[in-house]
């Protein structure tokens, strides 16, 4: 297979991006652990949050349930044994006092970077002097925080334990805005928009997934309906943005009930990295793939469906992680389990590619998830051991396995026994 | 229009291979017992849950799903979500009209009218699960006369919002009741032991064996359609094993 794409790369019958998409996607279906390059345990409890720096791919913090927060150097020859170093750490207990529950670098340099805890702050940090630069106290518990990848503004968006989301200026050092729309007690996930520096995407405990654009005084743009489908069954929706939580459903009665994106809390969002799709996860153990764009409506259900392995109770906010765009098209979800697997679907279709499984029969749980980014064939987890893991490309990879066959059997001969039944009907 | 689909050949197969046939001897019932079990068979309403079709269809959910909704939509088969936990049911439409109109016999109804304004307006949203006070108000179907008696005779349940009420078809809970039962019933029997699976070989034996919970409570059901139901469910995953498939829990709770 691998000759015949060098064949076509030669002679330019394909986008030599193809051959280079085929392979990494090859590599990604054979993600183990690495038995070469390990990192030794510095957390003592489930490491949460975990953040690759954008400039390099070189520095990755890890924070955990301990409080603790620690800076590893990634530089790393595949193949060659190594133990990852620490080269900067804020011991547990004295930069935040209970569990961090999210990490982000800076968007534009190395320079600072900010977490999130349970212990109701957020800090901005110097990465340099390792020093606090801005503590913000949100009041309640901080379940998960985003800065906006493009964004000139340098607006942070805090979910907590609170139906308002903040979003703090860190250029004035205050709080900017609140945004409330959320009906539950809490606010589980947000993450800003990948296009749109004003767009912002957040999950709470009432079920919904709800759109913002913060220039608006009445920010809530949309409210993602579960119900609301591809296909002729979409209600005729007034496509100017006045739109509000009720009319989405497809009796298209206004004032219909509670619209819900997800039959439990919203606990995971992450856009695509084109802004016009974005995956949600929820409590009801489902993982939903919706469509942005106009034509449809403003937020349709693809109804991809991921399949009855994938299990999600607890109310934390999961870590759903892309493999990085210029790797391999279409994308590929990295899922944490509940099991403690980590399970590895192509995005756009639902296909389970992969279970990365951390110990066969004991159930550690994965919390922080991160890719080390493009060119790099490398997926660190962080569980529940305290424990960080290398996931890295088997060598010499043979084809991605087809699933266990003794699965596919009741299928193959149930269906054939009812075409032979009807084509015997038909004579 | 496209009468055949893999949804509609799904429901037919799983309907075809739901019951055990009686056999004369062995069941522990006697004559009366028998005929109250074949009573029971033909009052349930000849529904198939979601994660059958998903069993059916291991390799692709998606395909599944958006077939189901494509059907749906097209008048050939009715979604039930009548209960969140026990997951979502189907029902070819033309069984749930026959259903609809067989019910004018009944003398449940005060008004036959009813009947007829609630197939008009199913029929004019056929992907819809649930139905709102004004959706109902708009086919002239009367808060005090029409949903009182739909929700009487069964076609419709109160969901927990006010004024929104859910699709459903009398018997339904009967149907909901074996599910579950015999779900529990793999689940715990895959829960004793220590690594959480077992052989299939040694579950079908112990579903053998169980001769009187088999034809008294769970009325002949057959141990196929349980496993489908728990697999394609996510309560249990199958592997295999060089002694035969085995099947273990993925770890989902109720």
């Amino acid at each position: 297979m691998l000759s015949s794409y060098l064949f076509t790369r030669e002679s330019g019958l394909t986008n030599p991006r193809e051959l280079r998409s085929a392979q990494l996607l090859r590599q990604y279906s054979t993600l183990v652990i690495s038995d070469k390059r390990y990192f030794p345990t510095r957390h003592s409890g489930i490491v949460n949050a975990l953040a690759v720096d954008h400039v390099a791919n070189r520095y990755m913090i890890s924070g955990g349930s301990d409080s603790r927060i620690s800076i590893w150097d990634l530089y790393s020859r595949e193949g060659l044994r190594h133990r990852y170093e620490i080269v900067a750490g804020i011991p547990a207990k004295k930069g935040h006092k209970y569990g961090i529950s999210g990490i982000s670098w800076w968007p534009f340099d190395n320079g600072m970077f900010i977490s999130g805890s349970f212990d109701e702050t957020i800090k901005v940090w110097d990465t340099e002097a390792l020093e606090e630069v801005y503590k913000f106290e949100i009041g309640t518990r901080v379940n998960a925080h985003d800065i906006s990848p493009i964004a000139e503004h340098c607006l942070v968006a805090c979910a907590a334990d609170h139906p308002a989301i903040r979003l703090i200026d860190l250029r004035s050092s205050g709080a900017a805005q609140m945004l409330s729309s959320h009906e539950g007690m809490t606010v589980n996930a947000i993450k800003w928009s990948p296009t749109n520096p004003f767009m912002l995407a957040s999950g709470g405990s009432d079920g919904t997934v709800r759109l913002w654009d913060i220039r608006r005084s009445d920010a809530c743009l949309t409210v993602l309906n579960l119900e609301n489908t591809i296909g002729k069954g979409v209600a005729s929706i007034n496509l100017d943005s006045s739109l509000r939580a009720e009319s989405f459903s497809s009796s298209s009665t206004p004032a219909f009930g509670k619209v819900k994106s997800h039959r439990g809390v919203v606990n995971g969002l992450v856009w695509l990295d084109n802004g016009k799709k974005m995956v949600s996860t929820g409590t009801d153990e489902m993982i939903r793939v919706w469509d942005l764009t106009a034509p449809f409506t403003r937020d349709t259900n693809t109804l991809v469906n991921f399949g009855p392995l994938v299990r999600n109770r607890y109310l934390q906010c999961i870590n759903l992680v892309l493999s990085p765009l210029r790797d391999c098209v279409p994308q590929l979800l990295f899922f944490p389990s509940d099991t403690g697997d980590i399970l590895v679907f192509q995005v756009l279709t639902g296909q389970l590619i992969r279970r990365l499984a951390v110990s066969l029969n004991t159930r550690k749980r994965t919390c922080g998830l991160v890719c080390r980014g493009s060119e790099y064939v490398e997926l660190f987890s962080g569980n529940s051991d305290g424990d960080i893991i290398l996931w890295e490309a088997e060598h010499y990879a043979q084809m991605p396995h087809e699933r266990n066959s003794a699965m596919n059997q009741p299928t193959k001969n149930i269906l054939t026994e009812i075409y032979k039944g009807l084509e015997l009907e038909n004579y | 229009m496209a009468e055949l689909s893999d949804i509609t050949i799904g429901i037919k197969t799983v309907l075809s291979r739901m019951w055990d046939a009686v056999p004369d001897t062995g069941t522990r019932l006697n004559r009366d017992g028998i005929a109250e079990l074949l009573r029971f068979r033909k009052s349930i309403p000849p529904i198939v849950m979601i994660s059958h079709l998903h069993a059916l269809f291991p390799s692709d959910p998606t395909f599944i799903e958006r077939e189901l909704q494509h059907v749906a939509e097209e008048g050939l088969v009715r979604k039930m979500v009548v209960n969140q936990n026990a997951g979502d049911m189907v029902i070819e439409s033309k069984d749930y009209f026959r259903i609809l109109h067989d019910m004018r016999q009944s003398d449940k109804v005060s008004n036959i009218e009813t009947l007829d304004k609630f197939e008009d307006l199913l029929k004019s949203k056929p992907a819809v699960t649930r139905l709102a006070k004004e959706d109902l108000a708009e086919a002239s179907i009367t808060e005090e006369e029409g949903i009182r008696d739909l929700l009487n005779i069964g076609f419709l349940v109160l969901s927990g919002i006010p004024g929104v009420y859910l699709i459903s078809i009398p018997n339904v809970g009967s149907f909901l009741k074996l599910a579950f039962r015999t779900r529990k019933w793999v689940v715990n029997m895959l829960g004793k032991t220590k690594w959480k699976e077992m052989l299939e070989k040694v579950v079908h034996e112990r579903w053998d064996a169980n001769v009187k919970t088999h034809w008294r409570e769970f009325r002949g059901i057959t141990f196929e359609w349980v496993m489908m139901e728990v697999k394609g469910g996510g309560w249990c995953e199958p592997f295999g094993t060089p002694g035969g498939r085995g099947w273990k829990l993925t770890g989902k709770k109720e």
